[in-house]
């Protein structure tokens, strides 16, 4: 197999995923009965493209693959057009193959295609064989960890060559880029706006400057009067008038140019503000794009379920904003499976009652009133609420007592328990009781509701209310530490100011009442680590938070209102931040960090269970210099842990590095009293690393023990000589033969 | 260093930190900026990583360079300081960006490398670690910051 080139491979995986879209899509129109003969030519067109890639790739198995499917589709073209349900089976069936393909690592295309080499030749063949019975359901096809075969996600925002690719033509034609690339835009178009805010107090300035102008105008002008008493001689008139001339040339400049500066000013505002809104914008996608691959696995769905059902998406444009989207894919599944598992009779079923036998499933979203609706509705038996009434007095839920008293609401909400389930067996599809909580937890992730409702006997709905962005939030914008901070105003429940004397002291802690409410009293201050206790004023700003069981008021420095703010997220380069979930900046540009509720509740109970008294003196623990710090060196990921955990626990400070430099590095800027190092490791192993240790002036007492597999007497003394200290051989290592010789070269953790 | 220099010839960028004289490759700079307010971050923030600053829009880390290469000789604190130099510099690594505060920024100079030296021994140990040398120039010496452990060691500051 040719060594495949990286770049191209990703080009080819670009280009197989596009087609199979085509493939997938059509396939299952003309299954639904879709007559347009040019739909035909697309799919041929679409094999024919799969194939000529698979040809520069040089993948013969898929070359054979996309030729058999274009003369499949081309046969159907001859004849009165006609694909039959097995016909179609086949070629589904190689779309996943192909499908799959283009979800593949280049490290991992050799394996799968040996892994898949025989189920590809048997589908090729089959189809040769224009022999559509063969039970081609049965072709497994083997994936690796991350492919499916089934539903792919549609990649949002993917990586390729540079960053940037695209597949068709015309102005609808998707193009990808980085989310990287996107957030710098963002932020770029963000900041041209917030400097362009300096424009109209600056023309305003100038309109001053004019009036002082003005001002001297008038002056000159009295001044001119007054001496028309004097007689003044020619040079001095010929000075008043040039003076005068010279004003009236001025205020004219300044004029034409502030007005011009206006019109700018006008232009650029409004090209500013355009510029922001459409890159705001750029990261709303169309419905379609989410929802690629449901109409297939609806009918696979259908089919191994025995019944009959296809998918109707409406809505197809509706914008939602991508990140929703992308976690739309797993709930919408959940969803649709339930409605084909519960919803959907049997054909028989639903043509005893007088319906067609094939059931429609819809899915729609569009905006209505500031929000982003969502519906799956199914024209199935609807829900069978007694039934569920007693499935959860038997799941020992409730009582039955209290079932018979529960209303038809909140009956549903048992749906969405994880766990509940109302499948007696567990099938492949539904039963697990684990799909309807994944709704639930996406949708109260991005703030939004669900609700179901039915009719019995002709269907449900399952309807979800989504904000039209995530990254757009109501904040409460406050100030805490000289700082600014935003709390999302969703999670607020009140914002007070008290006077400090209704502070009240029970047992240490502070509360004030509300409502005949003891509330709990709480610095932001303290919670997020400062120092400097806040000034008691005469007057506090409180916010007060509901963590579903306690009210907690926090006190801020001062309220600054209701603010709308672009979120971004945290640098990745920060890690987790506790108490803080991501940033923002206000009109002026200036930095706000949006505080974390759920982190700040977890903060607060960490906070209250500490002693009272303690807390006024609670500082965060300095680390002395006098814990001894140990670097750890060794490529074995195993290996480091194993010796991390074991110093730590005795209370050293251990850090890690991964190989040969990335030790030297550390070493360099980490102040340690002992190195820890294997010998076997890349980028210069461990015989190196003593010895350029132990050149440098700095860090030639600096001890070093070795701890290697390594064990013959010559390795030994190579250590040795290099300058190491100890040298432990692995095989023989116990914990106490290591601690032992830390112990030995720079005794206890803490103190001398 | 790129390979693309002239044989021997480095183009830096020269910079003061206080009564320092600091240079570092020119390809890292992205941008002088006039100073910004910096956000401390909650229990994160120190004497080495002051914050977050806004650069075009998107909040980047701070941090105090004079500070991280004397990592050594300053007590570690939780304080912050609110600097306020006359610039910013912001540097870019591997499509990331890190911000500085600095006193002043000099220019870009073609420096010959024959003629970069070892640190005399005289200077502290700390700042030697991130020197990969000093020049000579006429009215000042110079510090050449290594890059490579200086990009290695931000990483881990602020992670």
């Amino acid at each position: 197999m040719n060594l495949l080139d990286p770049v191209m491979f990703d080009l080819f995986k670009t280009e197989i995923e596009t087609q199979c879209a085509v493939l997938n899509q059509g396939l299952i129109d003309i299954e639904q009965g879709e007559r347009n003969p040019t739909l035909l030519s697309s799919l041929m067109r679409a094999a024919h493209s799969v194939k000529g890639a698979a040809r520069v790739m040089t993948l013969e198995l898929i070359v054979h693959l996309a030729h058999a499917m274009e003369d499949s589709i081309v046969a159907a073209q001859k004849d009165p057009p006609t694909l039959t349900s097995g016909r179609i089976d086949q070629l589904l069936r190689g779309v996943d193959f192909l499908k799959c393909m283009s979800t593949l690592g280049l490290s991992e295309v050799p394996f799968w295609l040996s892994q898949n080499e025989s189920s590809i030749k048997d589908l090729t063949a089959h189809m040769r064989l224009n022999d559509p019975s063969s039970a081609t359901s049965s072709i497994p096809i083997v994936a690796t960890e991350k492919s499916s075969a089934s539903i792919q996600e549609p990649q949002t925002s993917s990586v390729t060559r540079n960053g940037d690719s695209h597949s068709a033509t015309g102005p609808d034609r998707v193009l990808r880029m980085t989310a990287h690339h996107l957030n710098r835009l963002v932020g770029l178009a963000g900041e041209l706006l917030v400097e362009s805010r300096w424009l109209s107090p600056f023309a305003g300035a100038l309109q001053r400057f004019k009036k002082h102008q003005d001002q001297l105008s008038i002056l000159v002008d009295k001044l001119r009067e007054n001496l028309r008493s004097i007689q003044l001689n020619e040079e001095t008139q010929h000075h008043m008038m040039n003076l005068q001339h010279e004003l009236i040339g001025v205020r004219h400049e300044l004029v034409t140019h502030l007005s011009e500066l206006d019109q700018f000013i006008g232009r650029h505002e409004s090209l500013s503000d355009h510029l922001y809104r459409e890159i705001l914008n750029s990261r709303m996608r169309p419905f379609s794009d989410g929802v690629e691959g449901f109409s297939r696995m609806v009918r696979d769905l259908a089919k191994e379920t025995g019944k009959r059902a296809h998918l109707v998406i409406e809505g197809k444009s509706t914008l939602v904003d991508r990140d929703i989207l992308e976690k739309l894919e797993a709930p919408l599944g959940h969803l649709l499976r339930n409605a084909l598992d519960h919803g959907i009779e049997k054909p028989e079923e639903r043509e005893a009652v007088g319906k067609a036998p094939e059931g429609v499933i819809t899915l729609k979203a569009y905006h209505s009133g500031g929000v982003l609706a969502i519906t799956v509705s199914d024209d199935g038996r609807g829900i069978d609420v007694d039934h569920l009434r007693k499935l959860i007095v038997d799941k020992k839920l409730v009582t039955a007592e209290l079932a018979s008293h529960l209303s038809e609401k909140e009956i549903f909400d048992f749906l969405f328990l994880p766990g509940f389930s109302t499948t007696p067996k567990v099938t492949e599809i539904s039963g697990r009781g684990v799909g309807l909580n994944v709704v639930l937890n996406f949708v109260q992730d991005v703030g939004g509701q669900v609700h179901v409702s039915f009719i019995s006997g002709k269907g449900s709905q399952f309807y979800l209310q989504l904000p039209l962005t995530l990254s757009v939030m109501h904040a409460l914008l406050i100030e805490i530490a000289g700082e600014l901070y935003a709390l999302p105003l969703a999670r607020i429940q009140r914002i007070v100011c008290i006077d400090s004397n209704c502070i009240q002291n029970i047992k240490g802690r502070q509360y004030f009442q509300y409502n005949e409410q003891n509330i709990a009293l709480i610095s932001a201050h303290h919670l997020l680590g400062f120092d400097d206790s806040q000034t008691i004023d005469s007057q506090l700003s409180v916010v007060i938070l509901n963590d579903r069981l306690n009210d907690y008021a926090i006190i801020v420095d001062r309220l600054l209102g209701e603010k709308e703010l672009v979120v971004q997220e945290l640098d990745p380069r920060l890690g987790k931040v506790n108490n803080i979930i991501a940033g923002a900046l206000t009109e002026e540009g200036h930095p706000v960090l949006i505080i974390d509720i759920d982190d700040l509740f977890r903060s607060i109970d960490q906070f209250l269970s500490v002693e009272p008294i303690q807390n006024g003196v609670v500082h965060e623990q300095l680390i002395e210099h006098s814990v001894k710090r140990i670097l750890v060196i060794d490529d074995s990921i195993t290996v480091r842990e194993a010796e991390y955990r074991l110093l730590q626990k005795l209370g050293y400070e251990v850090d890690t590095a991964v190989n040969g430099v990335d030790g030297w590095n550390a070493v360099r800027i980490g102040h340690y009293n002992l190195i820890i190092t294997d010998v076997d490791m890349p980028r210069m192993n461990g015989i190196e690393l003593v010895k350029t240790i132990k050149k440098d002036e700095r860090f030639k007492n600096l001890p070093i023990i070795i701890v290697t597999y390594k064990e013959s007497e010559e390795d030994r003394m190579l250590g040795l000589d290099a300058g190491a200290d100890y040298y432990l051989t692995k095989s023989s290592f116990q914990d106490t033969t290591l601690l032992d010789a830390v112990r030995d070269v720079i005794g206890e953790p803490y103190g001398t | 260093m790129s390979p693309k220099q002239e044989q021997g010839h480095l183009s830096v960028v020269v910079f003061r930190l206080g009564q320092e004289w600091l240079a570092l490759n020119t390809k890292f700079f992205k941008q002088v900026i006039h100073s910004k307010l910096i956000h401390r971050l909650p229990r994160r923030s120190n004497a080495v990583f002051l914050g977050l600053v806004n650069f075009n829009g998107r909040l980047q880390p701070c941090i105090n360079l004079h500070a991280l290469m004397e990592i050594e000789c300053i007590s570690r604190t939780d304080q912050a300081a609110k600097l306020y130099l006359g610039r910013m510099i912001i540097l870019e690594e591997a499509k990331e960006y890190w911000v500085f505060p600095v006193d002043e920024v000099d220019r870009i100079y073609q420096w010959n490398l024959a003629h970069l030296k070892n640190m005399p021994a005289n200077f502290s140990a700390c700042r030697s670690h991130y020197s990969q040398g000093v020049y000579a120039m006429p009215d000042k010496n110079v510090t050449l910051i290594d890059d490579e452990l200086l990009f290695f060691s931000l990483n881990r500051i602020v992670a």
